[in-house]
């Protein structure tokens, strides 16, 4: 069988053939475009994008408390029953 | 008929079901201010996104970029990066874990403790309580103006049924009826904007076709607005021309500035119980502001190509000029009757979820932090979620009669003026508050009190579309604005903000930072 025909190719071109069609539709479809309007476009899904990198990135961050915290749920807890108690 | 029935009768029932689930596990009183601080990072995303969306982002802002086109794409580019970005990871990290420290239960308390004063937090409470009225109304008004072009029911009539509607949950549900009915409302809304979106991009010919059609209409556009600087929706406003000013610095920049100062989403960030709840919200928060205002923006510019094609008009003289009205008017005429049900179930979503929440901050602004501090000295009370109730009560009754009195397209202008109002007031001392340990009591006083002043000053003498509409310029000079241009087309926080935060600066250097046990409290988990 020639290389062109083996199907992890034919997938490969598809795929290839795919992203160089969006980028196509894409380029003709900014060229409608003024200059800020398409910024303002890349701008947006830049800063989306960044923040789903940034949030998966960190997604098993920030779980830990400095020392100490404890005894402001403690703190915090017994003003609540105090609340509860003087509630009519 | 039949489709809207149907469709409002099940989104009642699971609504009334979630606020009773909330009803039922509200048990203390921080469950009933705070959600018991312990909201999972989806419940945060959806609920901080649903509130700060509302039907002003889709009818209000959807009806803007009608008439001046794509360049509003910008605001979904800061409501993304400063909205969601910057509000969790620089502001709310240093929220959630100050507001725990100091034990505050609201955002005007979270500064009042910080900088140890009671002024500081009835003022806060005071703001909240005179304008947030005006935002709620801008809310009510985008879905009742739907109501009253689908089923002819009178406006009035429409906004006095949707504020019973979207009080009843808070009275009786708290935070967490607020915030599980708000999951229920985030996703209606993202289903129903993402089938709105495809369907315009498939009306307009596909996205090629639509941007090459919209940018066509540029000679279509009336010779007024031209001489104002429009170039067309695929265009920004020529640079400097007062159109060009008003997008962006009242549409643009006051939305997406001043959501950092907005209380009812600041103190979502004391829900939770860490900052890994935080840095998970950050993903679905984006995902939803990009396709639900992302997607309105668009779709507003879009309805210019549709309208056109099959009537030969543009949107907003389709919709008699009357901006709240281009994107109702756009679902109604080419769409079929179930979509538009489910568009105006939508609408009631996006109204009763951001509504409930301002009512919310409208009761504990009452209670929490203008009872409890400015009238009672600092007493706690025992009966903090009765005169939250009452608080609420007053909201619905200034929001309807606000509503009826505002004038046509306000929606946009209104939702523009809090959020700039809150910016140049909050922003500085919240900001400075998080991270200054040299910010004084007397600078965030003066801050923002300089803030809310010089806001005020500029809508009323110098912004033109407020002093014009507002007419004490006129009765005092005998002109409708004391600026030439472009002063008058410049937003008031543009001016303000930046005065506000030289005056924190310049007053904390000359004063006494608050005590140094609470400053160590303040910044103990940070």
């Amino acid at each position: 069988m020639q290389d062109l025909e083996r199907p992890e190719f034919q997938v490969r071109r598809f795929l290839l053939d795919m992203t160089l069609g969006s980028m196509q539709s894409i380029s003709t479809m900014f060229q409608n475009l003024d200059v800020w309007v398409i910024a303002g476009f890349l701008l947006t899904l830049i800063s989306f994008l960044f923040c789903l990198v940034y949030g998966v990135m960190k997604w098993k961050k920030g779980f830990e408390e400095k020392h100490g915290d404890y005894k402001a749920e403690i703190q915090w807890e017994r003003e609540e029953i105090e609340l509860i108690e003087r509630l009519p | 008929m039949a489709y809207l029935i149907v469709f409002v009768l099940i989104y009642f029932l699971i609504t009334i079901y979630l606020s009773y689930l909330g009803y039922r596990r509200t048990v203390t009183v921080s469950d009933y201010l705070l959600a018991g601080r312990q909201v999972h990072p989806l419940v945060m995303a959806m609920g901080y996104v649903s509130t700060a969306i509302s039907t002003s982002a889709i009818i209000g802002f959807g009806g803007i970029s009608g008439v001046y086109g794509l360049s509003l794409l910008w605001l979904t580019f800061l409501n993304i990066f400063l909205g969601v970005w910057v509000a969790y990871v620089l502001f709310g990290k240093r929220t959630r874990k100050m507001g725990k420290a100091l034990d505050a239960h609201t955002f005007p308390e979270l500064l009042g403790r910080r900088y140890e004063s009671r002024f500081v937090q009835g003022f806060s409470g005071l703001v909240i309580l005179a304008f947030m009225p005006m935002y709620a109304a801008a809310v009510l008004i985008g879905v009742s103006r739907f109501v009253e072009v689908y089923l002819g029911i009178p406006f009035a009539t429409a906004l006095l049924g949707f504020s019973l509607i979207s009080a009843c949950y808070v009275l009786w549900g708290g935070l967490k009826g607020v915030f599980y009915t708000s999951v229920f409302q985030g996703a209606i809304m993202i289903v129903v904007m993402l089938i709105l979106g495809v369907s315009t991009y498939v009306l307009a010919g596909g996205p090629t076709e639509a941007f090459h059609s919209l940018s066509m209409l540029t000679p279509s556009v009336s010779a007024a607005l031209r001489a104002m600087g429009h170039q067309g929706f695929t265009s920004m406003p020529a640079f400097g021309s007062s159109i060009w000013w008003y997008v962006v610095t009242t549409m643009i920049m006051g939305v997406g500035i001043g959501v950092l100062g907005q209380p009812q989403l600041s103190v979502r960030f004391m829900t939770v119980k860490s900052d890994q709840e935080i840095y998970r919200s950050i993903p679905f928060a984006a995902f939803f502001y990009l396709s639900i205002t992302g997607l309105a923006f668009t779709v507003g510019a879009l309805t210019n190509v549709i309208f056109y094609s099959r009537t030969g008009k543009l949107a907003l003289d389709a919709a008699g000029g009357n901006i709240d009205k281009i994107i109702p008017l756009y679902i109604n005429h080419f769409y079929p009757p179930w979509f538009v049900a489910l568009f105006l179930v939508t609408l009631m979503a996006a109204a009763i979820s951001t509504n409930s929440a301002q009512f919310h901050s409208l009761g504990t602004a009452l209670s929490r932090d203008f009872f409890e501090q400015a009238l009672m000295k600092g007493r706690s009370v025992a009966e903090t979620t009765i005169v939250t109730r009452i608080g609420i009560v007053f909201g619905i009754f200034a929001t309807l009669i606000l509503g009826l009195v505002l004038p046509e397209s306000v929606v946009a202008v209104a939702t523009a003026f809090f959020f700039g109002l809150c910016g140049a007031t909050f922003i500085p001392p919240y900001l400075l508050g998080l991270y200054w340990r040299k910010a004084t009591r007397s600078a965030a006083k003066a801050s923002m009190l300089c803030g809310f002043v010089s806001s005020l000053t500029w809508m009323l003498f110098f912004h033109e579309q407020e002093s014009k509409a507002i007419g004490f310029c006129k009765v005092l000079v005998g002109q409708d604005t004391l600026a030439p241009l472009p002063w008058k087309m410049i937003d008031p926080q543009v001016v303000a903000l930046p005065l506000a935060f030289i005056v924190f600066v310049v007053v904390a250097l000359m004063t006494r930072p608050v005590s140094e046990e609470t400053l160590n409290k303040a910044f103990r988990h940070i």
